[in-house]
């Protein structure tokens, strides 16, 4: 991630965003690949003689913080560095500022009141740990992490290298947020599912408006910000970026706050040129959707089967079924599948379905799960059990229950 | 229903419809529940009481116990009419004391007062380390630390501003006392989440500058309460702080570097001039910022400018008036302050003496200070780090060799070598390079009290 000072803007009227690259054009790519070199050449050199390279090809070039920017990324993602001295530098330092402290204090030129030159201490530091003056100095703060020697380079394609940095700034651009608005239209559920997760996981707070035709408007935010626009929750957001570029239909619109207490707006959608570098889950959550979607595939009826979902706002949290059935005469349906699941995820599973008081949500549950139709009784849409492959049959004909 | 402490707010759960709603509570439509700001729980709580409420408050989490003051100095004064007026203003509230007088004492006389879980909350690592020893010397049993690589909660626990600002939605409720160290911190855009997102009924905030140029002082009131107590530096110099004077050293730049650093100058002054900018207000700071970034003859002005001060701050002249002074105090103990990092290894290598920075380990930076209280080491040479704080109470000696412009950076390095001591007699030296940027940062940073009554030539 870069750090702030390494953002660069471009603002229109109410609205800001980074200062992309272009990935493809030969200038950056041209530059990325200088960095790199410059990198790779310094393995075995120190953090410092590696800076001084850096500023040195920076020299008076105005892009000088993109350089800056690509450098970081550099530095924290493909950099491996380690401290070589041949004695621990804490002890060469014990043992010169002891020695000194006997000759303090050490001068330039001696007299008769100090007799004792700033070499002999290092010199006779130097007979004690076998080292010769000059190594002693060197040794004597090898620790420091600009003294730290480069040793494995992890060398990134130039390409990957800008992707990244686009990604970064644009990361950096949210540290700066408050408040966020997703528009998020007809995802896989894996995607809505993903993309709660993480909201979850950084601790945001989300207000939810919308249904399966319309889209959902999303706010994300934190739970002070009610009281107060915060941008506590800025770097959350940031992390967070990754995952909202891996849902297929969305449009997010930032609010930001510029330095001088001016609000902005930062916006980015699915066309943006922004490569996640997030893992993307399958298309399923597990084998048995899978199976289940490729059987249902092949079932003589009416009803088509969707796999863009409706999200059941249940304030606190939310619902994501795994399916959505649509049949010709407009009648709609949702469908929810408890494969395996542990007892914890059971309970509030089931704690879920009962909240989301939905007569139109179909339930497939495993005859495995330490379940009974009792447990069921507070839930009002349709549901039944299965051995080990849900039969299409069963779902249809539920289906053909609902309203 | 029920009060709960949740990701640094209050939530009221199983409310029901025409139940007493404290004024500090808010409807919120995302969760369908009341909440607040958990700074708000004390005033909240008595609201509830007084309008009878049926409320099952699972909110704190923090214990009471029982704190006995061992093996303290006997108070001073002002320490006892400070805590005095603290506690008068129900345990809430600022104390300004200055730098040496001893504020961390007052600090462990509230938590022996208030008996409940304690956060203390410092600026730095060390001086996070300063109150742990403090802790465990003078309450006994377990401390806990938060920041500088640990996370392990106690009932006692010292954490960084940082990791208070990081961590206090989660552990807001864990104490019923938080004393915030150098409280001129908390106010900042940031850390002042610190405050509003822990529920702690008592709060004490020490400081002694605790004015900001930014004018978010005024927050303190809410934050923590208004200032209780209030006493100066110069009304309690001689009875409780070492006597002191300053003395100004003025170096001339050796030759070479004066040739640098006036081409240097009109390099960058050049290029100001003939966009007709001048330097002194933060708008043309800002705009000489941008033209560097456009064009590389403004990048090249913009090196010049950092080239030419880094000269002034840091000549050669300077290290010679440094040796001059150690050889003036071969017996006393010396702190030599400078701007940046670089310098101090820079000196530390020549001098051959300890180098204390950021990058100093826990342990290392420990075993220096002490072994410069005990006379092992009779030297040290820092950059920011000592600035606030640190108790080395045998210094009493500081060079300043360079530093920045602010007041409170060089009252708080004044402060290291004030620690009151039978016959003690201290020596703030300034160095400066004489006839450049440096004269303008001297002047700017003395504008105290502390300064314009003791400066001699």
């Amino acid at each position: 991630m870069l750090t702030s000072d390494l953002l660069l803007t471009r603002s229109r009227g109410p609205y800001i965003e980074p200062r992309y690259v272009d990935a493809t054009d030969d200038q950056y790519l041209d530059l990325a690949q200088a960095l790199i070199d410059i990198f790779q050449a310094h393995q075995g050199h120190s953090r410092k003689e590696l800076q001084a390279a850096l500023d040195q090809y920076a020299g008076d070039r105005t892009d000088y913080r993109i350089q800056r920017g690509l450098a970081k990324l550099l530095f924290d993602d493909h950099c491996e560095f380690h401290i070589t001295s041949p004695i621990p530098p804490e002890e060469l330092r014990q043992a010169t500022f002891a020695l000194s402290r006997e000759n303090h204090p050490i001068v330039r030129d001696t007299s008769l009141i100090y007799p004792v030159q700033r070499q002999d201490v290092l010199d006779q530091v130097g007979r004690k740990f076998d080292l010769a003056a000059d190594q002693v100095l060197d040794g004597l703060y090898a620790d420091l992490t600009e003294n730290h020697q480069l040793s494995t380079f992890a060398v990134p394609e130039s390409n990957y290298l800008l992707n990244r940095y686009n990604v970064a700034l644009a990361q950096a651009m949210l540290y700066r947020c408050d408040s966020l608005q997703l528009s998020v239209h007809r995802n896989l559920p894996v995607r809505y599912k993903q993309l709660f997760k993480f909201i979850k996981f950084y601790r945001l707070i989300h207000a939810i408006e919308g249904d399966l035709d319309a889209g959902y408007e999303i706010v994300l935010d934190g739970p002070v910000s009610m009281f107060r626009h915060s941008q506590k929750y800025g770097l959350q957001m940031a992390v967070f970026l990754p995952a909202l570029l891996l849902c297929t239909r969305w449009q997010m619109r930032a609010d930001i706050k510029r330095k001088d207490g001016r609000k902005q707006e930062f916006i980015l959608d699915d066309q943006s040129d922004l490569v996640s570098h997030y893992r993307n889950q399958g298309e399923y959550d597990s084998l048995l959707e899978q199976t289940f979607a490729e059987r249902f595939e092949k079932a003589k009826t009416e009803w088509q089967m969707e796999r863009e979902t409706e999200i059941i706002n249940l304030k606190e949290t939310v619902m994501i079924p795994d399916f959505a059935f649509r049949h010709p005469d407009g009648r709609t349906a949702l469908f929810e599948i408890m494969g395996y699941w542990r007892p914890e995820y059971l309970r509030r599973k089931l704690d879920k379905l009962r909240r989301a008081q939905r007569h139109d949500l179909i339930v497939a549950v495993s005859a495995n799960l330490n379940v009974s139709e009792d447990d069921f009784k507070d839930v009002p849409g349709g549901v039944f059990f299965f051995k080990n492959r849900i039969q299409p049959k069963d779902v249809i004909t539920q289906l053909e229950q609902v309203h | 229903m029920r009060l709960t402490f949740e990701d640094g707010t209050l939530l009221l759960r199983d409310y029901r419809k025409g139940e007493p709603v404290p004024p500090a509570f808010v409807w919120d439509d995302r969760v369908d529940m009341w909440r607040a700001q958990a700074l708000f729980y004390r005033e909240s709580l008595e609201f509830m009481r007084q309008n009878d409420a049926d409320l099952n408050n699972t909110a704190p989490r923090y214990n009471k116990l029982t704190l006995e003051l061992k093996s303290t100095p006997e108070p001073h004064p002002h320490q006892r009419d400070a805590l005095e007026a603290w506690k008068q203003r129900d345990c809430r509230g600022v104390v300004v004391l200055p730098t040496g007088s001893g504020k961390s004492q007052v600090g462990l006389m509230a938590m022996a007062r208030v008996q409940r879980s304690t956060l203390v909350v410092a600026p730095t690592i060390d001086l996070m380390n300063q109150w742990y020893d403090l802790l465990s010397q003078t309450f006994g049993g377990e401390v806990g630390l938060l920041g500088g690589g640990y996370h392990e909660l106690q009932d006692l626990t010292v954490s960084t501003y940082d990791s208070a600002y990081m961590h206090m939605e989660r552990y807001g409720n864990q104490f019923g006392l938080i004393i915030f160290d150098e409280v001129h911190h908390l106010p900042g855009e940031m850390y002042s989440h610190a405050a509003e997102m822990s529920l702690a009924p008592y709060r004490l905030g020490l400081s002694a500058t605790p004015e900001r140029a930014d004018g978010r002082h005024v927050l303190l009131n809410t934050l923590v309460g208004p200032t209780a107590y209030e006493k100066g530096i110069v009304e309690l110099s001689g009875d409780y702080l070492a006597e002191y004077r300053v003395e100004s050293r003025q170096v001339q730049m050796v030759a070479e570097e004066r040739a640098i650093y006036e081409t240097a100058r009109s390099e960058y002054q050049d290029f100001l001039s003939q966009r007709s900018i001048k330097l002194g207000s933060l708008a043309a700071w800002r705009l000489f910022v941008q033209l560097s970034a456009q064009s590389s003859a403004g990048r090249r002005a913009m090196l010049a400018y950092q080239r030419h001060r880094k000269i002034a701050l840091g000549t050669v002249s300077k290290i010679r008036v440094l040796e001059d002074i150690l050889k003036i105090h071969p017996r006393d103990r010396v702190l030599i302050f400078t701007n940046d990092n670089e310098t101090v290894y820079e000196i530390s290598r020549i001098f051959l003496i300890p180098a204390i920075t950021h990058q100093t380990k826990t342990k290392e930076r420990k075993a220096s200070l002490e072994a410069f209280n005990q006379g092992t080491y009779l030297a040290i040479v820092t950059s920011k780090v000592l600035n606030e704080g640190v108790n080395i109470p045998e210094a009493n000696v500081a060079v300043v060799l360079s530093g920045s412009g602010t007041i409170r950076e060089h009252v708080q390095r004044l402060g290291r070598i004030l620690r009151k001591r039978e016959g003690k007699q201290a020596t703030l030296y300034e160095v400066i390079s004489k006839d450049t940027v440096e004269d303008r940062i001297s002047q700017r940073r003395r504008r105290h009290p502390a300064y314009y009554a003791k400066v001699q030539s």
